[in-house]
């Protein structure tokens, strides 16, 4: 089998932080270079019960990013759960997009051939998803679980 | 006992303290034994802290401020609803000592009403069950009969109202969490529409299906519960923003309010108000149409639940209503799609307990990977690892669209069944609430066997319709309960035939 059968095909995954005030799917700040466990909430903490609340400014962000890319935008958009254990993600799944991303198709323009045709660079989709900033567990004394059923 | 609305209104009207009503439920439950040893009702409580909330109310009293619709009401609340004050566990182990630094929505919401949080009640774990045998903390018992399971996973909200200790408790639902509890411990238990209720500080087990419900002594208590804490809720995306209605007993006859938003044909059934005049009438339910499904009552439905049923229904035509058989033919199936949709959500939303950052931690100091694994066995009772294991099952790659999104998709049939009913004409669905009555503690050891209890139960929570059940009768001296369903967003109209009912049985109902 001769090496010129082969075609190398390069498939890039681009990740941009928005810049919005606030983080993906709650209101704490995204502001850098704060005490640790500042910016936190229930939230993004995953503490018991919390729920995420997606961030306005971040879907016309991104939507604005696909409109710039000449994507198509998709009426409807869905968020999906990428489930896996990993210290930097509390809540046990990334919320991430699947079957159905924001928007999808357009490209690139990255310059012209010697011919002058475009180059350009197809895009397959564009996404949305949350990214922790930094998460860090110190080996603290393990929390008290001295309370059963207490009456009293 | 008095209930909900007697207690506020002399409690607004300087009759009776706060501090009154606290002590009166911790006497209760002192004397009817609803501590660990005997019917094992609660997982916290603080006498003290409680007596102290209720003083500072009673100052705020005096100056004259409103406390309102549950001024001095004590209330219990389930152990997976967040609480500041009091831990929240959801009956395990993996969370024992867990103590919440912030307040689920509906228990703002019930405070800002005047409510006076008294106990976290026992559950089945992370409401995992239909008897709270499934706590790590030991099985509650059924007032009516101590050697019987109260169900669950509420039973210990169901246990605490059905024994006097409080008129009003607060349950949660996944598949009829409340409604069963409350029919195995003759008292009332609703259900509200998927949305009604924000579901914020409650601990997640099948976030598509969950929903906060309501134990009351009475329709008029689990009225007044569920009007306190329902509504739009900025950190529950899923809450609807429909107007709430007023619920209550003293206000049934008033107009119904027009209810915003999602414009379904169903929403705009049960608008015309009828008053309900003590006693009922024959007018009472008059233009309302009562379905009967046919699935929900088969053959080999016991006939003392059946006789009950039919009294029941009786009742609704003496009123005035028509009787209609109607058919909702996929929910045979709900029980089968309940046990892929239910576990699959669980396992992803029971990933948060790893042991890093609350509850148990297990650290033998071989690693994170094991510490995780450790931790989460431990923690975990056999039927959390049941359905965890189950869900993350069928969820795993290659087998989604065999089992998640074919279940989804009946599920959409299911809900379709409903819809066509209420559609053409029927107002309320009337079955029975449960199978069977309490059963003995540690009867049934077969978890299929068990998930058998939720089978009239769970279609509602599939379908997100309202459903509320309410006492009507007993069989062996043990309650039975008749459940009322409607569609969504008109528990209005749920409550205005559950209401007609309790006042038609009367002490019949308990009997």
């Amino acid at each position: 089998m001769s090496r010129e059968r082969y075609e190398m095909v390069v498939g890039l995954e681009m990740h941009v932080q928005l810049k919005t005030r606030t983080k993906a799917f709650c209101g704490c700040s995204t502001d850098f270079g704060a005490p640790p466990n500042v910016n936190t909430c229930p939230t993004c903490l995953a503490l018991p019960g919390a729920l995420p609340v997606l961030n306005e400014r971040a879907v016309e962000l991104g939507t604005r990013a696909a409109l710039g890319l000449g994507c198509t935008i998709n009426p409807t958009s869905v968020f999906a759960r990428k489930n896996y254990f990993y210290p930097d993600l509390p809540k046990g799944y990334q919320i991430s997009q699947f079957d159905q991303p924001l928007a999808s198709g357009g490209s690139v323009l990255i310059g012209r051939t010697e011919k002058g045709d475009d180059i350009k660079i197809g895009i397959t989709r564009l996404h949305m998803e949350e990214d922790a900033g930094k998460s860090t567990a110190i080996r603290a004394p393990p929390p008290s679980t001295s309370i059963g059923p207490v009456f009293r | 006992m008095l209930g909900a609305a007697d207690i506020a209104s002399a409690v607004r009207a300087g009759d009776a303290s706060p501090t009154e009503m606290v002590r009166a439920s911790f006497n209760r439950a002192r004397d009817i034994g609803a501590g660990h040893d005997e019917l094992n009702i609660f997982l916290h409580s603080d006498q003290e802290a409680s007596e102290h909330e209720a003083k500072s109310m009673q100052e705020r009293l005096q100056s004259a401020a409103d406390i309102g619709i549950l001024a001095g009401v004590p209330v219990a609340v389930k152990d997976n609803i967040a609480t500041l004050g009091l831990p929240t566990t959801c009956g395990s182990k993996i969370l024992a000592g867990y103590v919440s630094p912030y307040e689920a929505t509906a228990i703002t919401r019930l405070r800002a009403n005047g409510a006076l949080v008294v106990a976290k009640t026992n559950m089945d774990e992370f409401a995992m069950g239909s008897s709270t045998e499934n706590s790590a903390f030991g099985p509650t018992r059924n007032p009516h009969d101590v050697r019987c399971v109260p169900g669950g996973s509420s039973g210990g909200s169901a246990a605490a109202v059905a024994a006097g200790i409080t008129p009003i408790a607060l349950g949660s639902e996944t598949g009829g969490s409340v409604r069963q509890p409350a029919a195995f411990c003759g008292v009332v238990g609703v259900k509200p529409t998927y949305g009604r209720v924000s579901r914020y500080g409650l601990v997640a087990f099948a976030s598509s299906l969950d929903q906060i419900g309501v134990v009351g002594r009475t329709v008029d208590d689990a009225a007044l519960g569920l009007e306190s804490i329902a509504g739009f809720d900025k950190m529950d995306s899923t809450s609807s923003d429909a107007e709430v209605p007023v619920y209550r007993l003293s206000a049934l006859g008033k107009p119904a309010p027009e209810v915003g938003a999602p414009d379904t044909e169903a929403m705009r059934i049960g608008r015309s108000p009828v008053a309900l005049p003590p006693p009922p009438s024959a007018k009472t339910l008059e233009g309302i149409v009562i379905g009967k499904p046919r699935e929900y009552f088969p053959d080999t439905l016991d006939t003392n639940i059946k006789d009950l049923c039919e009294r029941a229904l009786d009742r609704f035509r003496s009123m005035g209503a028509t009787v209609r058989d109607i058919s909702l033919p996929r929910s045979p199936l709900a029980i089968p799609v309940y046990y892929i949709l239910a576990p699959a959500e669980a396992s992803s939303n029971l990933a948060r307990f790893d042991g890093v950052r609350y509850g148990l931690r297990v650290d033998s100091g071989k690693g994170l990977k094991a510490m995780y694994e450790s931790t989460r066995s431990q923690g975990f009772g056999p039927e959390v690892t049941r359905r965890i294991l189950l869900g993350t099952y069928v969820l795993s790659a290659g087998y989604y669209d065999a089992y998640y999104k074919k279940a989804q998709a009946v599920r959409t049939l299911i809900a379709d069944d409903f819809r066509a009913v209420f559609t053409s004409g029927v107002n309320a669905i009337f079955t029975p609430t449960t199978p069977t009555p309490a059963f003995p503690v540690g009867a049934i050891s077969d978890p299929y066997e068990m998930y058998l209890n939720d089978i009239f139960t769970v279609t509602a929570n599939l379908a997100g319709v309202p459903a509320i059940s309410v006492p009507i009768g007993r069989m062996r001296r043990l309650p039975v309960g008749g459940q009322v369903i409607t569609a969504h967003f008109d528990e209005y109209t749920m409550f205005r035939v559950a209401y007609a009912l309790e006042a038609s049985l009367g002490q019949e109902a308990h009997q």
